[in-house]
């Protein structure tokens, strides 16, 4: 199994209080056992261990530092690492960092730029739609920080080097043609709109019912802005439809067939699943065996029967779902969006309502307009 | 497929979606972001980008909220 993907968890605390998040909301627990941020040690098995990949599998692969913020990592350790993965790596392996971006000073966007590591910052559309959930520990909302560091960015000489773009939750409530407008305004090169994490167990905000198709009718609208703008920016989720509908592939989990290898590096060094798990049971992105970026090769877990097990989670097995005609479109979603509390995996997406209306709405754009 | 109709939101919500009524593209090719989509996956030979390079695929990828 080929890795194209290394999550780097290097903090496991974070400076604001999202209601949704999955890391701290959701019931999992396992950041509370966790280091509040890699150390230097675990940094340098981590600088030890990816070149070692990169030589095992002759492929690149994408770096993500995230958290928590992972902005509250220590300065000195944060550039040891950017430095040390640019000394290391070939361009090729991309190092980006996802923060929320109330932590973003003229001295980090030097670093990134000195680094060749991009920004990419979330935040869920203007105030009174992100304050909603986006809040800080006082909960009051975090907007206007985030805002003030994507104007920071954007001011730099070279902000087109280090600003990659926006991370955008998807509030169904919001109008989607007003958040489309939002980002425009922000002038961000790419956004990428993500449902909210939810399960059988736990329907996320928003969501009525299983068959309900708030976010569906949400993303169609959003469809609707992108293809009808000339000056449109990159929209991952509406690329990915819109590519495979086209006969082409995604580039993403969560659409599309194509199997990732994703591993994710936790703050204390311990090698886990997809941490987007954490939001279906506590520990569930936890392997049985105890891997850890000191001890083991990471070439050697890919390779592993458990590894591959894991990585296979992405094709749904639910009857529904391999029988339908969509599946090579909407790969059955994200897994954790399939847990059920007594049947595992086994179903289609809580979201397959959605998927299934925002799909036939690309596709009669498609056809209509061919 | 059935063609899907971008219907109002529930009551709940607090403002309306609405699709776009009257779409400003005649063709696929008249949209941008289509026109970007088709060169990428090979619907038509151009010089100037190809699906290897027309996407950076770091541009978030793999992110999470």
């Amino acid at each position: 199994m080929q890795l194209d993907t290394i999550l780097l968890k290097v903090t496991s605390r974070c400076n604001i209080d999202c209601s949704y998040c999955y890391v701290y909301h959701q019931g999992d627990t396992s950041w509370q056992r966790m280091p509040k941020h890699m150390s230097l040690g675990t940094v340098e098995d981590v600088l030890k261990q990816l070149p070692t990949l990169y030589e095992d599998q002759q492929h690149p692969f994408a770096i993500v530092l995230h958290g928590g913020e992972p902005l509250l990592l220590p300065r000195n350790i944060l550039e040891a690492l950017l430095q040390g993965l640019a000394d290391r790596l070939p361009a090729t392996c991309s190092r980006a960092i996802q923060t929320n971006g109330t932590l973003i000073d003229d001295d980090l966007l030097e670093l990134c730029l000195r680094t060749s590591t991009t920004l990419s910052v979330s935040l869920d559309g203007p105030a009174n739609v992100n304050d909603t959930f986006r809040i800080a520990f006082n909960g009051e909302g975090t907007y206007a920080r985030a805002a003030a560091g994507i104007d920071r960015i954007r001011q730099h000489p070279q902000a087109s080097r280090i600003f990659t773009g926006a991370l955008c939750v998807v509030d169904p409530h919001s109008n989607a043609r007003r958040i489309y407008e939002f980002f425009k305004s922000l002038a961000v090169p790419s956004v990428d709109f993500l449902f909210k994490d939810g399960n059988y167990a736990k329907l996320p905000p928003g969501k009525t019912a299983i068959e309900s198709t708030e976010y569906g009718r949400w993303l169609a609208v959003a469809w609707d802005c992108y293809i009808n703008d000339p000056d449109p920016p990159r929209i991952r989720v509406l690329d990915d439809l819109g590519r495979l509908l086209l006969g082409g592939a995604s580039v993403k989990e969560g659409c599309g067939q194509t199997m990732y290898g994703i591993a994710v590096i936790d703050t204390d060094g311990t090698v886990t699943k997809n941490d987007t798990l954490k939001s279906t049971y506590d520990g569930a992105d936890r392997f049985e065996k105890a891997w850890s970026v000191s001890n083991d090769r990471l070439s050697e877990i890919a390779a592993s029967p458990e590894f591959v097990q894991y990585s296979q989670l992405q094709h749904p097995t639910s009857p529904v779902c391999q029988a339908c005609s969509l599946l090579s479109i909407c790969g059955g979603g994200m897994p954790l969006s399939r847990w059920h509390p007594e049947t595992g995996l086994a179903n289609p997406s809580i979201y397959c309502a959605d998927y299934k209306l925002v799909i036939g709405h690309i596709q009669e754009t498609l056809q209509n307009y061919r | 497929m059935e063609s899907v109709a971008i219907h109002q939101p529930t009551a709940s919500t607090e403002q309306e979606q609405s699709s776009v009524d009257t779409p400003l593209i005649a063709t696929l090719r008249d949209s941008a972001a289509l026109r970007r989509l088709m060169e990428e996956v090979g619907y038509e030979d151009t010089s100037g980008s190809s699906a290897a390079t027309a996407y950076d695929r770091a541009h978030n990828r793999h992110n999470r909220s």
